[in-house]
């Protein structure tokens, strides 16, 4: 079982090599390569599950690790620890992975270079594999940073267009952000173990060690804050959400695999990990659900106004991720998992569907992709698949997210009843802004000119509608799976509350009801912003943090750096680069002047080298 | 029986005067007599050691380090004649091409 | 008697002595190729019988002559090295022909030879007889290029200074027969343990230790290294850099730790110091060299200065770091070293200038000798880097700060020089645009040569554990 761990880690990145040293020329070589790979390496997980399940106890534990730095403070491993919740994670990420990369050979086919994308994708699925597999606090977060590089790459993978270059680099700085935070969570944590004798990365141990001693408050509060800050930038909860949106410049194959399914989960996964750390400190629990909450529903507003489908579903994105941070930090890790599991196949869906609509009409806007004959007839089964992942988006059963997220509304009817509310408004805004996109792309049929001159849509090919479908059912089942052996030791099922279910249905049904009239005969939004400060203009700036951002680094930062620059180029280079320089090259002639090249001389300096030695050991020196 | 400090003091000072010839002489050839003159000096003291230690091994040992010493002698002879051959002298203060 | 302990020595033996019969028969008619397989074939035999005795310590010769895993690790070390220099040799040489290089062969395996007794080494006799073998071998390899006259001027530098330092250890030995009346090592410990504060004794151990640190470039002995580096032809450069240098190290060890055990207190004093100015003058003096294996020589300095911080700090982790290092430090010279052969006649020139351009003209010569210099400045994750990792790390835990803080200062020192040539290959246009063809066998070297820097980079465990193993005597 271990080898098959270590087959499913390593098979993508001996891959990504592979493709980056020989297949760069060979786009589509590269991507049959890569979708083997992948397809190879969730296998290998079926495989292990299949083991996993055979085993006899009852929710078994597995690890193994090599030594890899034997003399740090703590001797540092390279290892795989597998659980339920390991299982879970590698059947979603290389399962929807796979599907990913056989619609990328489709989507991305025109595109020269792709052979560096499917060799940074496969980069990105060791890289997330690492997290998911790992069994300690340092392989965790040199994975982590992995991932943030990986995921870089690709937002940036159009380098030549500025936004896109601009979008990767606010990923990378955002989430460089929230990995400081985490860092100092590690490190403090490490330093207090060590303090007390049994300092350990290792996350078997730290669980046990935690049940003999226990940290003082304080100290575990930072801790928690400080990973959870990087949690929060992985998984863009607010403050640090603003680079998700952006990262929409990226292919939409990435958006699907990296912004929807798995990047931004791994956040929500390493709390679940650790949700033995975090469930003794009730304060961090506390901030967390709170951060949740309110990055829900900041996210499921600002989706209202926009006009880019993908925007809207990377809102959507934030937004769901909100919940299930709600549900952790309600103390449900079992009900954040389940949304995590549902909202992984259901998103996934929604941004291939949404990709297979922009790679047909060749535009992303909303308001610009109607067609005359109606989707619904040119683009059947992209259309059905996109309703069938908003169905589940908004929790309407029999759909999967129906069941995810009623267990976390059931959990947040125990919590604070403001987060309550907040969780169920969030179920209407969700159900309105995608009552609106679907209007608007679906139910409307253009009459104008100027739109029938857009190609006649036709239907993709089978790579990209394949994973469609598979999706789709997916996202129809997988309310019914069999999740409790993964994650029952984390949590439990709330009882099921029939007020409650009704309540929420009757909000996501209202809620696109209201959508769908409202926008039914819309041609274009209202442009005109004439009053300030409306409601409607707070949303579109987007609750105004990427303004304050920018503010902040306009006005404070850049007369920090002319200031910090100034000094530099003064003090630092001038006098302490290059004049360690100068007096380096001024003693480097000096050492020059002892080789004078006559053997006579090095005799000489050999034996008054002896005379010295001796002098001073030997005849000063009492010894 | 030489007392052994007479023998040390005069070891050393044939030491000394090989070692100081070495760094004096400009002869290659006269350099390499210099430094036959300190392993004489060494082995002056291995067979004075044998005899204070009534062993053997000390003879030997001065034996290995006279035929080291010839060896010695013999290559860097060699050298010497190569580099006579290219450049016509044997000078130390001459052979200086490599420096800095 | 434990023959069979010297079974290396005896394959060694033999190999030479078929050499030296087919030069006597065959005299110029012999061809370059089937010497150069008779030695290949030795090493593998070599290697075998090291791989059949690693786990079987003895002694044997009254115990004069001892076998264990510390020897064993080092002769592993010598026939490897040994294999790479002289497939680089082979290359070195390939215009000259047979005649003129059957010798070289031979001698170069007598240097081996020298140091395969070295390391085993338990009598002061055995070892200056194996010294003097290693040595004036490497003074006949070093003067081997007769037309050249740098080669010429480092073998008389060479020689001249070379037996002044071997003056100095049979001086030394001869004081240390004088009192303790014999010249083995385990008498020669009870002796120094009878008598611990007796001067004459000390004063011959500083003479051999002085001797030593010739050997391996350590200041105050350490002016002949640039010019024999810049002379001697550019396989027995890399053998000298490699092969003597670790020998050195491996008896400075052997005696420093169970000799001369009652003169730590001397050893704090003394190594921290010498290792200190080691890498200072060993630094600052490659940074104005135009000359690649000048440059080398002084870097082989430095090196050395790195590895004496080893000798100095505590016993455990100084004496593992220090074969850590020794081992990061052979990968990557010998990969420079066998560029350095393969380009030596296309190039003609020793200067750094004369590899302009280099990335254009072999992009696998290049990034193998990029990889190999950022290496030897201990950039991570490279081999290097985990080296002075450890070496450092020793030098702090045993609150040998100042020491510490100067073999870091001078890391980027050494980035300059060794930046510099890598500058030049990549970043400058060539003089001659033709490309330069490596042939396979030497792809196939240097990539093995290359991808162990990698892994000991990465991979440190094994290496680690390799490195413990060798010193469980100590």
């Amino acid at each position: 079982m271990i080898t098959l761990s270590w087959a499913i880690l390593w098979t993508p990145f001996l891959t990504a090599v592979f493709i980056f040293f020989f297949l760069l020329s060979r786009p589509r070589a590269a991507g049959r390569l890569a979708t083997c790979g992948m397809l190879a390496a969730f296998l290998c997980a079926l495989a292990l599950l299949w083991d996993y399940l055979s085993l006899k106890e009852a929710r078994p534990v597995l690890e193994s690790s090599i030594l890899w730095i034997p003399f740090a403070p703590s001797p540092v491993e390279f290892g795989v620890l597998i659980d339920g919740l390991t299982i879970l994670m590698l059947l979603i990420v290389t399962g929807i992975g796979s599907l990913i990369f056989l619609y990328s050979m489709s989507y991305m086919e025109r595109d020269e270079s792709c052979g560096r994308y499917f060799a940074c994708l496969s980069l990105f699925a060791f890289s997330m594999l690492g997290i998911v597999l790992s069994n300690n606090f340092i392989q965790t977060f040199i994975f982590w940073e992995l991932v943030g590089l990986s995921s870089y790459l690709l937002i940036g993978f159009w380098f030549e267009k500025r936004e896109a270059a601009t979008a990767g680099k606010k990923a990378f700085l955002t989430t460089r952000v929230g990995d400081v935070g985490m860092m100092i969570g590690i490190l403090s944590l490490f330093g207090y173990l060590a303090s007390r004798g049994i300092g350990t990365f290792n996350f078997l141990l730290i669980e046990e060690r935690l049940q003999t001693i226990s940290i003082p408050s304080p100290l575990l509060y930072a801790v928690c804050l400080g990973l959870f800050l990087g949690i929060a930038g992985k998984s863009a909860q607010a403050p640090l959400h603003v680079w998700l949106p952006d990262a929409m410049e990226g292919p939409t194959p990435v958006s699907a695999l990296i912004h929807a399914a798995t990047m931004v989960a791994a956040g929500v996964f390493l709390l679940a990990r650790l949700f033995f750390l975090f469930a003794q400190s009730p304060a961090a629990l506390l901030v967390i659900a709170w951060t949740g909450g309110i990055t829900a529903v900041l996210a499921g507003t600002v989706a209202v106004v926009q006009n880019d489908i993908k925007k809207i579903l990377a809102y959507s994105t934030l937004s769901q991720l909100g919940y299930m941070v709600l549900a952790l930090g309600l103390g449900n890790p079992y009900a954040g998992m389940f949304h995590l599991t549902t909202h992984a196949f259901f998103k996934a869906l929604l941004f291939l569907s949404a990709g297979s609509l922009i790679h047909a009409l060749h535009t992303q806007n909303i308001w610009n992709m109607r067609t005359q004959k109606g989707l619904l007839r040119s683009m059947p089964i992209t259309s059905v698949t996109f309703f069938i992942g908003t169905l589940a988006l908004m929790g309407i059963p029999p759909t999967s997210g129906y069941f995810s997220k009623e267990s976390i509304l059931a959990a947040a009817s125990h919590g604070s009843p403001v987060l309550f509310i907040l969780a169920l408004a969030n179920v209407f805004f969700t159900s309105f802004y995608m009552g609106r996109l679907c209007t608007l792309v679906f139910f409307q049929k253009s009459h104008s000119a100027r739109q029938n001159h857009l190609h006649t849509a036709r239907e993709s090919g089978w790579k990209m509608t394949i994973p469609l479908i598979i999706l789709a059912g997916f996202s129809i089942g997988g309310g019914f799976l069999p999740l409790h052996p993964f994650l029952g030791a984390r949590g439990h099922s709330e009882p099921h509350s029939n007020t409650l279910a009704l309540i929420s249905i009757a909000l996501a049904g209202l809620g696109f009801l209201f959508a769908f009239l409202r926008y039914q005969k819309k041609s274009h939004e209202h442009e005109t912003l004439d009053s300030w400060m409306t409601p409607r203009f707070i949303l579109e700036k987007k609750y105004f943090f990427d303004d304050v951002y920018d503010a902040f680094i306009h006005f404070v930062q850049e007369n920090i750096a002319r200031v910090s620059d100034l000094f530099e180029r003064r003090v630092v280079v001038e006098g302490g680069m290059n004049g360690s320089a100068r007096l380096t090259r001024r003693l480097s002639r000096l050492v020059r002047t002892l080789q004078t090249g006559v053997v006579q001389f090095y005799a000489l300096f050999f034996a008054a080298g002896v005379t010295v030695i001796i002098y001073v050991l030997i005849l000063s020196g009492k010894s | 029986m030489i007392p052994i400090g007479h023998v040390l003091i005069v070891s050393g000072i044939l030491f000394s005067i090989g070692l100081a010839g070495l760094l004096i002489r400009r002869n290659i050839l006269l350099i390499l007599l210099s430094i036959e003159l300190m392993m004489n000096a060494a082995n002056l003291l291995l067979i004075a050691g044998s005899a204070l230690h009534g062993e053997a091994d000390g003879q030997i040992t001065a034996f290995f380090v006279m035929v080291i010493a010839a060896v010695e002698v013999t290559v860097g002879l060699a050298v010497a004649v190569l580099l006579f051959r290219t450049r016509q002298t044997v000078d130390t203060y001459d052979i200086k091409w490599l420096k800095g | 008697m434990n023959f069979s302990l010297l079974l290396p020595e005896w394959i060694a033996l033999g190999t030479l002595l078929i050499l030296i019969f087919r030069e006597i028969l065959n005299g110029p008619k012999s061809r370059n190729s089937s010497g150069i397989a008779i030695l290949l074939t030795g090493t593998a035999l070599l290697l075998l019988s090291l791989f059949f005795l690693r786990n079987s310590p003895g002694s044997a010769f009254g115990g004069t002559f001892v076998l264990d895993s510390f020897a064993v690790f080092f002769k592993i070390f010598f026939s490897l090295a040994a294999f790479v220099v002289l497939v680089s040799s082979r290359f070195f040489f390939r215009p000259l022909g047979g005649e003129k290089t059957a010798e070289f062969f031979l001698i170069l395996w007598c240097a081996l030879l020298g140091m395969l007794f070295l390391v085993s080494a338990n009598d002061f006799l055995i070892l200056f007889i194996a010294l003097e073998i290693m040595t004036l071998s490497f003074y006949i390899l070093t003067a081997y290029q007769k037309g050249n006259l740098a080669s010429i001027e480092a073998g008389v530098k060479y020689l001249i200074l070379g037996s002044l330092a071997s003056a100095f250890i049979i001086y030394g030995i001869g004081l240390l027969y004088v009192v303790a009346g014999s010249t083995h090592f385990d008498s020669i410990q009870a002796a120094f343990a009878a008598q611990p504060g007796h001067k004459l004794l000390l004063l011959s151990a500083l003479l051999i230790l002085s001797g030593l640190c010739f050997k391996v470039a350590a200041v105050p002995f350490q002016l002949w290294a640039p010019d024999v580096y810049e002379g001697a032809p550019v396989p027995v450069v890399a053998f000298l850099s490699v092969g003597s240098k670790a020998a050195g190290f491996a008896l400075l060890i052997r005696l420093i730790f169970t000799v001369f055990t009652p003169f730590d207190h001397e050893r704090k004093i003394l190594f921290p110091v010498l290792a200190a100015m080691t890498i200072i003058y060993g630094n600052l003096g490659a940074v104005v060299q135009k000359n690649i294996k000048r440059l080398l020589g002084f870097s082989s300095i430095a090196h050395t200065g790195y590895l004496l911080i080893g000798l100095a700090a505590a016993r455990d982790s100084g004496l593992a770091a220090l074969l850590y290092y020794l081992l990061t430090y052979a990968l990557a010279n010998l990969a420079i070293f066998f560029v350095l052969s393969l380009t030596a006649n296309e190039l003609k020139s020793d200067q750094i200038d004369a590899f302009r351009g280099l990335a254009e003209r072999s992009p696998f010569l290049a990034a193998s000798l990029f990889i190999a210099l950022l290496s030897l400045a201990g950039v991570p994750p490279l081999a290097g880097f985990v080296g002075k990792f450890l070496i450092l790390s020793a030098a702090i835990r045993d609150h040998l700060m100042w020491l510490a803080l100067i073999g870091i200062l001078a890391i980027p020192i050494s980035l300059y020089y060794y930046l510099g040539v890598i500058r030049s290959m990549y970043l400058e246009e060539p003089v001659h645009t033709a490309s330069i063809t490596v042939p396979g066998s030497a792809k196939l070297i240097l990539g093995l040569l290359i991808t162990g820097i990698l892994l000991a980079g990465f991979f440190q465990s094994p290496v680690f554990r390799i490195v413990e193993n060798a010193l469980q005597h100590f």
